[in-house]
């Protein structure tokens, strides 16, 4: 299963916090060794800054946290592409994502091919992103949990206006 | 004449379905636990209805991608990032 950033950070500030979330527990599977993670270096880095000591926000260094979940798992990790690769794909990836700094990470997944990709953030990781990347569902992680056969809760009833 | 029979050819859409399969069957062996499947049914509590929120959001994340350009740069320079982006956006 390949991850976003957004799902490495998350998965580690509400785990911090002991916060029940789609993340975390995908974590869980994972250290469980329910299926192994596709680290892109690219998605690495960028939840390796995020997780970075920020004196302004508050936040400690939780790269510690980072690395103590990943040395649980089953992960492989998976280079960046080229800069040629990039560029090449660049015009295609782009206008589908409107988000040129996840291109690397598109790219990445299309070449890994990994059974599933789950990121968080739905704005540019759409689901129709799954014809151009080779046939890699793209997942929110709750959707990605009930793929993967977690039952969902009952849906509530819509509260009355 | 010996007649060699070929293995059937499993197209790579069919060898994720096999891969999902396997992994089903190894999360609902994980869920047998009661407390991975208290945690499990707490996360999917929690998570119920953020995928259905406007696709014009960043939903479910508290983070919104403010380290992906610094991660870019870093990778492939920061000329290249600004060549792309000014043919062709994003």
């Amino acid at each position: 299963m390949g991850t976003d950033a957004c799902v490495l950070i998350e998965a580690v500030r509400r785990a911090v916090d002991q916060e029940d979330h789609p993340c975390p527990f995908l974590f869980k599977l994972a250290i469980s060794h329910a299926f192994r993670l596709l680290l892109v270096e690219q998605a690495e880095l960028e939840a390796r800054k995020a997780l970075a000591p920020q004196p302004s926000k508050g936040q400690q260094d939780l790269r510690p946290v980072l690395d103590a979940l990943l040395d649980r798992c089953l992960v492989e990790r998976y280079p960046n592409p080229s800069l040629e690769e990039v560029a090449a794909a660049y015009p295609i990836l782009c206008a589908r994502m409107k988000h040129g700094n996840d291109v690397p990470l598109a790219v990445a997944v299309m070449k890994a091919q990994p059974d599933l990709f789950i990121s968080a953030n739905i704005r540019h990781w759409k689901p129709s992103l799954r014809d151009v990347l080779g046939g890699v569902p793209i997942m929110a992680p709750r959707a990605a949990l009930e793929y993967l056969g977690v039952p969902a809760p009952p849906k509530r009833p819509p509260i009355p206006p | 004449m010996a007649v060699v029979e070929q293995a059937p050819e499993v197209t790579p859409e069919e060898a994720r379905a096999l891969r999902l399969a396997a992994t089903r069957a190894r999360v609902a062996a994980i869920l047998q636990d009661p407390g991975m499947a208290a945690s499990a049914a707490r996360a999917m509590d929690v998570g119920e209805g953020v995928e259905e929120a406007p696709a014009d959001q960043v939903t479910e994340s508290a983070y919104a991608g403010e380290f992906a350009e610094a991660a870019f740069v870093e990778a492939y320079g920061c000329d290249f990032v600004d060549g792309l982006k000014s043919r062709y956006g994003g």
